[in-house]
């Protein structure tokens, strides 16, 4: 099933995700590398992950935070996204199985 | 140092068959988005088209936090912008490579622009031996994988995974605030991000309890982006 409202809302994510990623190439042409935000660049993604993640983890609490760490844990230690994802996933599950909530 | 802007299917189909196996990788996150996408509403065909057009899971997993009717397009748009910064970045550093692009090839390289795909073949770009073929064929496999696997989830949430407890024992309903954690642990630098983050966290927090809706990513986002760019500024420690 499809809903136009839905439909419309996909073409504008389709539209951020193209204008984001052609963006860095178009403006290299002529903005160059400005250092302010090549900084701002930098640092951004990260604050969005976290931001993304913090009132989640804070309005979730126990089973979350558990996931949260175990995630970070691994993906830092074992390295690497898949491992990361399977520990935090099975964190939560353990934790849940193990009565936190 | 120009590369080459040709296409072969020789170099389309090599790019794509090395990038099977990095695509594989995101299958998990896939089946989690369709689970969460499900469970947002969204039809197993709405969320099909979203993932092939988008093609951007941590941005699509955030925007489906936004996801609640009248859809607010602008905080869609904003968002899922700002999620993909770091796209604006690898085009960046991927243009020099190719300078004369006629401008109608252009966006399908930026649709092909994912992190692995990227990672790949700009480490290829700066050995000199570019493909623009490689790059495509990669890519669109990504695509396809990723399309897939958030079929199966979708498919998954209408069967084995409808139930709402389930979802929940198995963890599943944590896998969209997974992702942002891991991801975050894979970029995190040591010191320089604390300050940063600190502020991120505490702008999100606050826009949260300020302000309805989720405008707390967009918020946090900016201020902790903004707050590591002038930390860089005033020590002068920008790399060059």
């Amino acid at each position: 099933m499809l809903h136009a409202d839905t439909l419309v809302a996909i073409a504008v994510m389709a539209l951020a995700a193209l204008a984001a990623k052609g963006g860095g190439f178009v403006a290299m042409r002529w903005l160059g590398r400005h250092r302010f935000v090549s900084a701002w660049l930098r640092h951004a993604p990260g604050a969005v992950l976290v931001s993304a993640a913090v009132v989640p983890l804070v309005q979730n609490g126990g089973a979350y935070m558990a996931g949260a760490v175990a995630g970070a844990v691994v993906t830092r230690t074992a390295g690497g996204f898949t491992m990361g994802l399977f520990a935090a996933v099975g964190a939560v599950a353990l934790a849940r199985a193990a009565g936190i909530q | 140092m120009s590369l080459s802007a040709r296409v072969t299917w020789r170099s389309f189909r090599a790019g794509a068959l090395r990038m099977i196996l990095p695509g594989l990788a995101s299958l998990p996150f896939g089946i989690g988005f369709g689970v969460a996408a499900a469970h947002k509403g969204l039809s197993t065909l709405e969320t099909t088209i979203m993932s092939f057009t988008v093609m951007a899971g941590t941005a699509q997993m955030v925007a489906l936090d936004l996801w609640a009717r009248p859809l607010p397009l602008l905080a869609l748009f904003i968002t899922v912008f700002v999620a993909n910064l770091r796209y604006f970045v690898m085009g960046a550093a991927l243009q020099p490579f190719l300078p004369q692009l006629a401008w109608y090839k252009q966006p399908l390289v930026w649709f092909v622009t994912v992190d692995q795909n990227w990672a790949v073949n700009i480490a290829e770009y700066q050995r000199g031996k570019g493909d623009l073929g490689k790059f495509i064929g990669g890519g669109l496999v990504m695509a396809l994988i990723w399309t897939g696997s958030t079929l199966l989830g979708g498919l998954a949430a209408n069967g084995l995974l409808s139930d709402p407890n389930l979802v929940r024992r198995l963890g599943l309903d944590f896998v969209g605030v997974a992702v942002f954690v891991v991801v975050a642990a894979m970029l995190f630098r040591g010191k320089r991000d604390l300050a940063p983050w600190a502020v991120a966290i505490v702008a999100a927090l606050g826009a949260k309890w300020l302000f309805a809706g989720n405008w707390y990513i967009v918020v946090g986002g900016m201020a902790g982006g903004l707050f590591g760019a002038f930390l860089e500024m005033r020590r002068g420690d920008a790399p060059r």
